[in-house]
C-alpha cells in the first residue's frame, strides 16, 4: 500500500511540478535580464538618470515576484504574501524603494532564481529529456538509424535491445519524475524563503487597518441585530400571531359551530409548530447549541451533513489537547462554513463539495470547495463581503478563487488570539 | 364589507383572511408587499384595509407611509394598521391628518378576535381604534405634566379609554361605572385641559391626541 501512495503522490503531483519547473525556468531566464537591467539602472542612479528609471524597474521587478508569489502559493498550498512597506491607502499602489526590505529581499531572490533556480530547472528538465530519449530508443533505430549513437550510450541495433531500452526509459521516467517534484518543491520552499519579509508594518498603517476592521466589525454587528430582529419580527412573532388569531376563531366557533373545531385545533397546533421551528432555527443561527457543547468540528459536521449538496469533510486537528478556541472565533468560523455551505447549495450548482478544516492552537483555516460554475463575486449579494468581513474583524484573512466554470475556492484563516 | 388585506406574513394573512370571511366580509384583495399597496387602495377602494406597518422590499415602514398616501387622496379610506410594535411616531403620523377611520393595533390584539372584530367595524364606521398600549406610552409620557396631573385617577383612565376610541357606553361598562358619570368625567376632563366639548368620538381622539403630542 506504502508503494501505491507513494506512486500516487508522486504522479499526482508532477503535472504541476513541471508546469511549475518550466515556468521557472522561463522566468529564471527573464529575469537574468531584469536582473541586468537593474545593474544598469542603479549604475545610471550615480549619474542622475537612473532616478527616473528606478520605479519602472522596481514595480516590473515587484510584478515578477508578484507572479512568483502567486505560483509558489499554488505548488505549496499555502499563502505566500509579503508586506511592502509604504502601500498607499487610497490607491493601494505601492511607492517601491530600495530601502524596503521586501524590495530588497525581491532583488535576492531575483539572483538566486536566475541562477540556482535556473541550473535546477535544467537539471529537472534534462532528467526528463533522458528518459524520453530512452523511451523513444526504437524510434530512433528504426526511423534515423545513422543518429543511434548520438543520444543514448548503447547502440540499439536490434528488438531485444530496443525493447530493454524501453525498459531503462519507464525506470528513468519514474526517477525524473521524482526529482522533478523534489526540485519543484526544494524551489518553491527556497523561494518562499526568500519571498516573504515578515510583516513590519508600521504602526500608523496597522492603526489605520484596525480602525477599518474595527468599523466593519460594528457594520458587521449591526448587520447581524437587523438580521436577528427581522427573522423573529416574520418569524416566530407573526407565528405566534397567527397562532393566537387561530385560538380566538376556535373560541368564536366554540359557540357557533363546535363540531369544526377539532380541525381547527389540530390547524393551530401546526402553526405553534411552525413558529417553534423557525424560533430554534434562529437561535441556532445566533449560537448554535452544538457549537457551545461540542466545539466547531461537531458543528462543522452537522453543518456538511445538513447541507443539500453532498459535502465530503477533511478534518485535521492540531490541537486536540489545546484549549479551545476563543467562543467568538468559533462562532466566526461557523459563521464561514455556514454562509460557504450555504451559497454553494444557493448558487453554484455544484453536485458536491468539500470542507477542510484545520486546527492549530494558533489559528483556524477553513477551506470551502465545490465543482460548480464558479463566478462567485464579492458583490453579487454572495454574502463574501459578510464573511470578509467578520473574518477581517479578527485580523483573519479571506480569500475567494472563482473563475468563471469553476471550480470555486473560499479559503479564510482565523488567528485564535492565542 | 369589503375588506383589503395588506400582509407579508403568509400564516398571519392567511388567518386574517379566514377571520374576516368567516365573519361573513368579503376579502377584495390581498397584499403581500408594499410596492402594490397604494395602486391596490386606490383601484380597489375597499370598506376597510386592514395593514401592517413593515412590508418588503425594504421592511421598513412601507405600509404606514401608502395608508397615509391613499388617505390623502380618497379621504377618510378606513384603515387599520397593525403593528408589532408600539411606535408613538407611526401613531402620530397616522393621525396627523385627521383621526376619523384610523387604527393603530399591536399585531397581539389579532388573537382577541372580538377585540380586533369590534375595532374594525368601528373605524369602517368613521370612528378611532388605538392600541391601549399606545395611549397608556402617550400617558406615560405626560404624567409629569402640568395639565394632566390635575386630572384625577379616575379621569385618566377615562381620557385612556377616549383616546383608544372608544364610546362613553364602552367606557362605562369597562370602569363599572354609570354613563352619566362617564359624561360628568368627560366634562371635567376637557374643561381642566381647556378643550371644547364635541359630540363625535373621533373628534375627542383628535382632540385628545394632539394635546398629548403637543
Amino acid at each position: 500500500m506504502p508503494a501505491r501512495e507513494l506512486s500516487r503522490r508522486l504522479f499526482g503531483r508532477f503535472p504541476q511540478a513541471i508546469g511549475y519547473v518550466v515556468l521557472c525556468l522561463g522566468t529564471g531566464l527573464a529575469g537574468l535580464g531584469l536582473f541586468y537591467l537593474l545593474l544598469v539602472t542603479l549604475a545610471l542612479c550615480l549619474v542622475g538618470t537612473g532616478f527616473l528609471l528606478l520605479p519602472i524597474v522596481l514595480r516590473l521587478l515587484r510584478r515578477v515576484a508578484e507572479f512568483h508569489r502567486r505560483r509558489v502559493s499554488r505548488v505549496l498550498g499555502a499563502d505566500v504574501v509579503t508586506y511592502y512597506r509604504g502601500v498607499d491607502g487610497e490607491t493601494r499602489r505601492p511607492k517601491l524603494s530600495l530601502r524596503d526590505p521586501a524590495v530588497r529581499k525581491d532583488i535576492v531572490w531575483l539572483l538566486a532564481h536566475s541562477i540556482l533556480g535556473t541550473t535546477l530547472c535544467v537539471t529537472a528538465i534534462s532528467a526528463c529529456g533522458g528518459a524520453v530519449n530512452w523511451l523513444s530508443a526504437p524510434l530512433w533505430w528504426r526511423l534515423a538509424p545513422r543518429e543511434r549513437d548520438a543520444v543514448i550510450v548503447i547502440t540499439v541495433d536490434s528488438w531485444p535491445k530496443a525493447i530493454g531500452a524501453m525498459f531503462v526509459g519507464v525506470v528513468y521516467a519514474a526517477v525524473a519524475a521524482a526529482i522533478v517534484v523534489a526540485l519543484a518543491r526544494v524551489h518553491a520552499l527556497g523561494s518562499r524563503k526568500v519571498l516573504v519579509t515578515r510583516a513590519r508594518v508600521p504602526l500608523e498603517q496597522r492603526v489605520q487597518e484596525l480602525s477599518v476592521t474595527r468599523a466593519e466589525a460594528l457594520d458587521a454587528h449591526d448587520a447581524e441585530l437587523r438580521r436577528i430582529e427581522r427573522d423573529l419580527h416574520d418569524g416566530a412573532q407573526a407565528g405566534i400571531v397567527a397562532v393566537s388569531l387561530r385560538l380566538g376563531m376556535i373560541k368564536r366557533a366554540l359557540k357557533a359551530r363546535p363540531e369544526q373545531v377539532p380541525e381547527m385545533v389540530d390547524a393551530t397546533q401546526q402553526l405553534a409548530q411552525q413558529a417553534l421551528e423557525s424560533l430554534r432555527q434562529l437561535v441556532r443561527g445566533i449560537y448554535p447549541p452544538v457549537l457551545i457543547d461540542r466545539g466547531l468540528i461537531d458543528a462543522v459536521r452537522a453543518l456538511t451533513a445538513l447541507n443539500e449538496v453532498p459535502t465530503s469533510i477533511d478534518i485535521e486537528d492540531d490541537a486536540a489537547t489545546a484549549p479551545r478556541a476563543p467562543a467568538a472565533v468559533e462562532a466566526a468560523a461557523y459563521f464561514v462554513v455556514s454562509e460557504a455551505l450555504t451559497n454553494v447549495a444557493k448558487h453554484s450548482g455544484a453536485d458536491s463539495a468539500l470542507v477542510r478544516l484545520r486546527i492549530s492552537d494558533r489559528s483556524i483555516s477553513i477551506h470551502v470547495e465545490d465543482n460548480g460554475r464558479g463566478g462567485a463575486s464579492e458583490h453579487a449579494g454572495s454574502g463574501i463581503m459578510g464573511v470578509r468581513r467578520r473574518v477581517a474583524a479578527f485580523d483573519g484573512t479571506t480569500e475567494l478563487v472563482s473563475p468563471p466554470g469553476g471550480p470555486t475556492v473560499l479559503r479564510v484563516e482565523i488567528p485564535c488570539g492565542s | 364589507m369589503r375588506i383589503l388585506i395588506a400582509e407579508d406574513n403568509a400564516l398571519l394573512r392567511e388567518g386574517l383572511v379566514l377571520l374576516l370571511a368567516d365573519e361573513g366580509h368579503e376579502i377584495c384583495a390581498t397584499v403581500d408587499n408594499g410596492t402594490d399597496l397604494l395602486p391596490a387602495l386606490l383601484e380597489h377602494r375597499p370598506d376597510a384595509a386592514v395593514v401592517d406597518v413593515r412590508l418588503p422590499p425594504s421592511f421598513r415602514d412601507e405600509g404606514l407611509r401608502a395608508v397615509v398616501e391613499a388617505r390623502r387622496q380618497i379621504p377618510e379610506l378606513p384603515v387599520l394598521v397593525l403593528s408589532q410594535y408600539v411606535e408613538r411616531a407611526y401613531a402620530g403620523e397616522l393621525l396627523a391628518q385627521s383621526a376619523s377611520g384610523v387604527g393603530y393595533l399591536l399585531k397581539d390584539r389579532v388573537g382577541n378576535t372580538e377585540e380586533f372584530l369590534e375595532a374594525l367595524d368601528r373605524i369602517a364606521a368613521g370612528g378611532t381604534a388605538m392600541d391601549p398600549e399606545v395611549i397608556s406610552q402617550l400617558m406615560i409620557r405626560r404624567a409629569g405634566d402640568d395639565p394632566l396631573s390635575t386630572l384625577t385617577q379616575r379621569e385618566r383612565e377615562v381620557l385612556a379609554l377616549m383616546a383608544e376610541g372608544q364610546s362613553n357606553p364602552v367606557i362605562a361598562k369597562s370602569l363599572f361605572i354609570a354613563e352619566s358619570s362617564v359624561n360628568k368625567h368627560i366634562g371635567s376632563i376637557f374643561t381642566k385641559l381647556d378643550l371644547p366639548t364635541s359630540a363625535s368620538g373621533h373628534r375627542r381622539v383628535l382632540a385628545v391626541l394632539t394635546y398629548l403630542r403637543a
